[in-house]
């Protein structure tokens, strides 16, 4: 190596020692993501980039991040694949998809008004508030209800054992324009798992969508209760027309999610529709649970930071012991169970839809009605 | 609505209007209310919502990113739906390019979805992540930079004490430094003339443009390649090459004037400089003091 080289190469030794600096805390200056975002995207007026060169120029962190945003922007355009191609392997596909799936119940969950009040909550840490009340069971409707059925009641400020957690009302309808909305709340429960599992490209998942949802306006129309006859017919018959409308449109409500806590709060479950369940740690890291079911997960408890009982649809129970390894329990019937109660990893009381109650004091192992 | 935001969106009624088609607001069902809000709230968080820069602000604004925003944080699902099936795989490919490695880019990007919603209530009160953005860039350019930010708090808070770039050779530096240490004997001119170069090189640097400290930052603090420096300075690589080189020689000049007239350094001296700096150990004796010899 020539002299000149060696003091170019050695120039640029001292340079890149003299620029080395480890990003700092945040200051007053550094900008917040959305400034950011406009900077990186060139939308921000001269003036306003002018002085914010004048922050980045001395600024390791701010240098940091826009460094980040453009290694992002590189790496998108490198990396380039079709929707859902990036799916490879079941450890990025699950967490990915489930975190979807239950930001997808919650939203459809949150957006009525019921359930709203119903205060479902994700509990995190000492954050925890509130949690999901118990809603009281309706009575299934017949094919032609002959009394007016009450809305369920809410309540306002829920306040439960700190064990318990029941989330879901019972939902069941046989009347034509019921079973029209259940088969249209199936497809849209098919239609959000179609939208998480790849298997339909965007434009047509919006074009389904928007069929159903049309389908599903014409279906609620028909629900409407009608006008009361000449004559003043009596206000039952409306009361129960409208109960039915109502009824009709909770069964198109797929299954909240629900956050259940040990008395510690150490933790939180997630648990949701087709088996989701994940499990929100002390760090408030995500993970996903592997249960091994695919059935609409209703209520859950826990009686302590190692034990908790899950039930679901079609009888499903599922519990672990320690913390980590969930197993199946062998459920007493077959119906959904939409409360569950646990002092113990041994004993437990779960409450079917139609409100039947058995309990085990074995783990599961043989159960006893109430 | 208060006063302010309800005077604004009478001013900008037009562009709110156009915005609000633009947008395409009305797929979500979005009231026209709720767009003009989040407009107001966009201009205010720039400042220009008293109206100097407000029509510019507008003027910028993603109307579809915005109202696509707008809609999820109100809960509605075939929103949601739209946002996870158009930017999810982008949002994990600039997690995985963030972070390094695919564990680590997951773990940046799964907790994001329960933040962008708000899973978490605080005083009761849903605090979607979506809240902060006003629509003034794109919605996956926040989201990479909400990652980014995330990202460089996570270094931190790792209680990493090396740079983020650079670990290699500064493990290299420190044990050659300390062989030296071991192998060759204390110069006594070392601590100054390592003292001189580095406020040379200090005052090189604080003298240059900041458009040309932003370059050398992102080239030699965070290893940049010249197209993603392009992308950020909206200079061709060619020019961000170019740039360099010239910066990089003005910096040399500056320090070598400094340490000869401020330092009264010999050129041999200022080779010593360099020498010791770049921590070349042992010492060149061709470029010792030649009493040295």
């Amino acid at each position: 190596m020539s002299n000149g080289e060696k003091d170019g190469a050695q120039f640029e030794s001292v340079l890149r020692r003299a620029m080395v600096a480890q990003p700092g805390a945040a200051t007053r200056d550094c900008p917040d993501a959305g400034i950011f975002a406009a900077y990186y995207d060139r939308a921000l007026s001269a003036g306003e980039r002018e002085r914010l060169d004048a922050h980045f120029a001395d600024c390791a962190r701010c240098q940091a991040q826009l460094a980040a945003i453009a290694r992002a922007d590189d790496g998108a355009a490198v990396r380039a694949t079709p929707i859902f191609g990036w799916l490879r392997g079941w450890r990025i596909a699950i967490p990915a998809l489930a975190a979807a799936a239950v930001l997808l119940v919650v939203v459809q969950s949150m957006r009525t008004p019921g359930i709203v009040s119903q205060g479902v909550q994700l509990a995190a840490n000492e954050d925890l508030e509130r949690r999901a009340a118990p809603l009281e069971p309706e009575a299934p409707a017949a094919s032609a209800p002959a009394a007016p059925a009450a809305a369920p009641a809410l309540p306002a400020a829920p306040s439960l054992a700190s064990d318990e957690i029941a989330v879901n009302q019972p939902m069941s309808a046989t009347s034509h324009g019921l079973v029209g909305a259940n088969r249209l709340a199936e497809e849209k429960g098919a239609l959000s798992r179609e939208a998480l599992g790849g298997a339909a490209p965007a434009p047509q998942l919006m074009a389904k969508q928007a069929v159903n949802e049309r389908e599903m306006d014409a279906l609620k129309s028909k629900a409407v209760p009608p006008q009361e006859p000449a004559g003043g017919a009596s206000s039952s018959v409306l009361a129960q027309t409208r109960a039915a409308t109502k009824r009709a449109e909770a069964f198109t409500r797929p299954p909240p999610f629900a956050a259940i806590q040990p008395p510690d709060r150490s933790k939180s479950w997630i648990i949701g529709q087709h088996g989701l369940v994940l499990l929100r740690d002390s760090n408030s890291r995500i993970h996903i649970v592997g249960t091994g079911v695919t059935a609409d997960l209703l209520a859950g408890a826990s009686s302590s930071a190692t034990v908790c009982w899950i039930v679901g649809r079609g009888g499903t129970i599922v519990r672990t012991i320690d913390g980590e390894n969930w197993s199946a329990v062998v459920s007493p019937v077959k119906d959904d169970l939409t409360a569950v109660s646990a002092t113990s990893a041994n004993d437990a009381v779960i409450t079917t839809a139609d409100g039947k109650s058995f309990a085990t004091t074995d783990g599961g192992a043989s159960w006893h009605q109430k | 609505m208060d006063a302010a935001a309800a005077e604004f969106c009478t001013r900008y009624a037009a562009a709110i209007d156009r915005l609000y088609k633009d947008g395409n607001a009305a797929r979500w069902n979005l009231d026209r209310d709720a767009f003009a809000d989040a407009l107001y709230r966009a201009a205010a968080a720039s400042g220009a919502a008293g109206g100097v820069g407000a029509q510019a602000i507008l003027d910028s604004i993603r109307a579809e990113d915005l109202a696509l925003a707008i809609a999820c944080k109100l809960g509605i699902g075939a929103a949601w739906e739209h946002f996870i099936t158009t930017l999810r795989p982008n949002l994990y490919s600039a997690a995985r390019a963030i972070a390094g490695d695919d564990m680590r880019g997951r773990e940046l990007a799964d907790p994001l979805w329960a933040d962008l919603y708000g899973l978490e209530a605080r005083e009761g009160r849903r605090r979607p992540l979506l809240d902060y953005y006003h629509g003034r860039s794109s919605l996956l350019t926040w989201l990479r930079a909400v990652l980014a930010q995330r990202h460089i708090d996570y270094i931190r808070a790792s209680g990493r004490t090396e740079p983020l770039e650079g670990r290699g050779e500064r493990a290299a530096d420190a044990s050659q430094a300390a062989a030296a240490a071991v192998d060759d004997p204390p110069e006594p001119e070392r601590a100054r003339f390592v003292e001189a170069m580095g406020q040379a090189m200090a005052a090189a640097l604080a003298s240059l443009a900041p458009r040309d400290r932003m370059r050398l930052g992102y080239y030699y603090r965070h290893q940049m390649s010249l197209k993603e420096i392009g992308r950020l300075l909206s200079e061709h690589e060619s020019s961000v090459s170019r740039k360099l080189a010239h910066t990089r020689a003005e910096v040399k000049s500056r320090v070598d004037r400094a340490l000869r007239e401020d330092g009264k350094l010999s050129r041999e001296q200022i080779a010593l400089c360099y020498d010791y700096a770049a921590g070349d150990l042992p010492i060149d004796l061709a470029r010792a003091f030649p009493e040295a010899k």
